[in-house]
């Protein structure tokens, strides 16, 4: 388990990443999703030992962790851009970075050969590994990453810019890895790219976590902020005089037919202001609470036009 | 225990093994290296159509053989060196190289290695035409290993320059432009800087006493690591006055940098490289801070 308390970044007089607490159990992955790549990659390199902070602990299983100490077998981090040397192949690339990681040995050949089975590279190891298309430089950097058998996976903008069929497959790779017990921390740009691996969602807005959940409760807590949207057939003053009886409704707005109110009540009153209009005779076309999409929510809440209290 | 080679320098080693222009470069120096000593050892034979043999004039080869060897050093270790820590940035191969526990100690030295074994790997393939002159005489084993240990300073030396240019540097080109320039000031920018003084006294005709003080801009050559090699062969071709004569016709030079020259300048250049590498590894541990 990884948890980071009040950690804090700051460069040039700017706050980069200021009092991030977040925690990533064991099994599970983690999207953090911001507008700005700087706090997003300054918190993966934090992670992996490459750059420092100012203030701020992290813990891996409860025990304060220094990430500059580079300990092999805590974190496996993959950048955001994936070199490798012109010449190298697919192969060699395995070999060099357990090399780097101090492997070596008859076991290590064995692993290298089972990750490259294990990623589906295997029929691909005398390819130059520049040569490979982008879903699987990146399929190789985790399989690389999983020769020390991290615990911790830091990942980051791993799923942006991949074909759909490209992205099932490194999604597959990764639940495999979350089943294993890892815990896996992904940035992204783009929070349509944490789709499909029912990740824990951080959103971060200069540098500062705004919301943590999961999807659906993040989804749950903006659309609070949604307004109802009702149509009606006529009698419209009828259902704005409804609607003014209700303490839950903040303010009201009508645009041609449709009426636009704000609220900030549950489901339950939502029913029971339904209920009423329906009592009282008022024609209702439509009746709901206006939904977002997580892309609009992401947008909003990163570009400002939403406040999240 | 175990020996695990430094993964970097394997890996450079394959690169440059694999490289076409490895074969070509060695296969052409060789060559010339050939035609050089042919040429030269065959002259001391030739002679004795009309002349007895004059065995000494080999060690004159192996003299022009070994300074062909130190400017091949000279030449071949700046730009690899150079290349090395901007190469991993414009690879992007920067960040898996330092967020692995290597350490920065072990990269550079897999680097400098790196930078130095193509150079070496020339050195080596030259010197049986350079031993010639030990199977004819006026040469010694203990000659050729000393000059071995110079030419490794010297590469050690230029290749420390090039890392800390590289390690200082976002683009090869730069680098590799401020890595050659810096070599080739030292090696002859500083020969040339001394010349020119000496000729600005002569032309001017300096007083004495004055041109005694500038004897101490001499000692700008103990950084020098052709000026090394030189002091090493004089020493060993029995040359050490004429050498000395050099050193002093800016002014007078301390008796025991004199007589110590190819010592103090090899401790010179080992404490420049030192400070070089530990600028270069600051640099790249700041590099993401």
């Amino acid at each position: 388990m990884l948890e980071i308390r009040g950690l804090t970044k700051i460069e040039e007089n700017k706050r980069i990443i200021g009092d991030l607490t977040m925690i990533v159990e064991d099994g599970s992955i983690y999207g953090i999703a911001g507008g700005q790549s700087e706090a997003l990659t300054g918190l993966c390199r934090i992670l992996a030992g490459l750059a420092d902070w100012d203030e701020g602990k992290i813990y891996v299983d409860s025990q304060e962790w220094d990430p500059q100490k580079k300990e092999k077998g805590i974190v496996g981090y993959v950048p955001a851009v994936f070199g490798s040397y012109g010449d190298m192949t697919v192969e060699e690339y395995m070999e060099y970075y357990a090399g780097l990681y101090n492997i070596s040995g008859e076991e290590s050949s064995t692993r290298q050969r089972q990750l490259l089975e294990w990623s589906g590279l295997s029929g691909r190891q005398e390819d130059p590994a520049d040569a490979l298309k982008m879903a699987d430089k990146r399929t190789l950097a985790l399989a690389a990453c999983c020769l020390t058998d991290p615990g911790i996976f830091v990942l980051d903008d791993f799923m942006t810019g991949l074909q759909t069929g490209d992205r099932e497959k490194l999604v597959s790779l990764l639940l495999k890895l979350r089943d294993r017990g890892k815990a896996i921390i992904i940035t992204t740009r783009v929070l349509g790219g944490l789709r499909g691996l029912n990740a824990v969602i951080g959103i971060i807005q200069e540098g500062k976590m705004l919301l943590q959940g999961t999807i659906e409760e993040i989804i749950g807590q903006i659309s609070r902020a949604n307004p109802l949207e009702l149509v009606v057939e006529g009698k419209s003053e009828e259902a704005v005089a409804v609607l003014k009886d209700e303490p839950s409704v903040t303010s009201i707005s009508i645009e041609g037919d449709r009426i636009l109110a704000g609220f900030e009540g549950n489901q339950e009153q939502q029913v029971e202001i339904l209920q009423n209009m329906v009592s009282r005779g008022v024609p209702v076309v439509s009746f709901q609470r206006r939904k977002s999409d997580l892309e609009t929510i992401f947008w909003k809440v990163t570009n400002g036009k939403e406040e999240v209290v | 225990m175990r020996y695990h080679m430094n993964p970097i320098l394997k890996k450079e080693m394959k690169r440059h093994v694999r490289s076409r222009h490895f074969f070509t470069g060695l296969i052409l120096y060789e060559a010339l290296f050939a035609f050089v000593s042919a040429a030269g050892y065959g002259g001391v034979f030739q002679r004795s159509w009309n002349y007895r043999i004059d065995y000494s004039s080999a060690a004159y080869m192996y003299f022009v053989l070994a300074g062909i060897l130190a400017v091949t050093v000279m030449l071949m270790v700046p730009l690899p060196a150079a290349g090395s820590i901007v190469g991993e940035k414009e690879n992007h191969t920067m960040e898996l190289l330092m967020s692995s526990p290597l350490g920065i100690r072990r990269i550079l030295t897999g680097k400098l290695m790196a930078a130095l074994c193509f150079a070496f790997l020339l050195v080596t393939a030259a010197f049986p035409f350079l031993a010639m002159a030990f199977t004819l005489g006026g040469v010694e084993k203990r000659h050729l290993l000393q000059l071995l240990a110079v030419l490794f300073i010297e590469a050690v030396f230029l290749g420390c320059i090039g890392i800390c240019f590289s390690a200082a540097s976002e683009r090869m080109d730069s680098a590799g432009m401020w890595s050659y320039l810096t070599a080739l000031g030292v090696c002859i920018g500083s020969i040339i800087l001394e010349a020119g003084i000496y000729l600005v006294c002569h032309s001017y005709g300096t007083a004495a006493a004055d041109r005694g003080r500038l004897g101490g801009f001499m000692l700008l050559l103990l950084g020098n690591p052709l000026i090394t090699v030189a002091s090493l062969l004089a020493g060993q071709m029995g040359y050490n006055e004429k050498f000395c004569e050099l050193l002093t016709a800016l002014g007078p030079v301390p008796e025991v940098v004199l007589d110590h020259w190819c010592g103090i300048s090899i401790c010179v250049q080992v404490v420049l490289s030192s400070v070089l590498l530990l600028s270069a590894a600051y640099r790249m541990k700041r590099y993401y801070k």
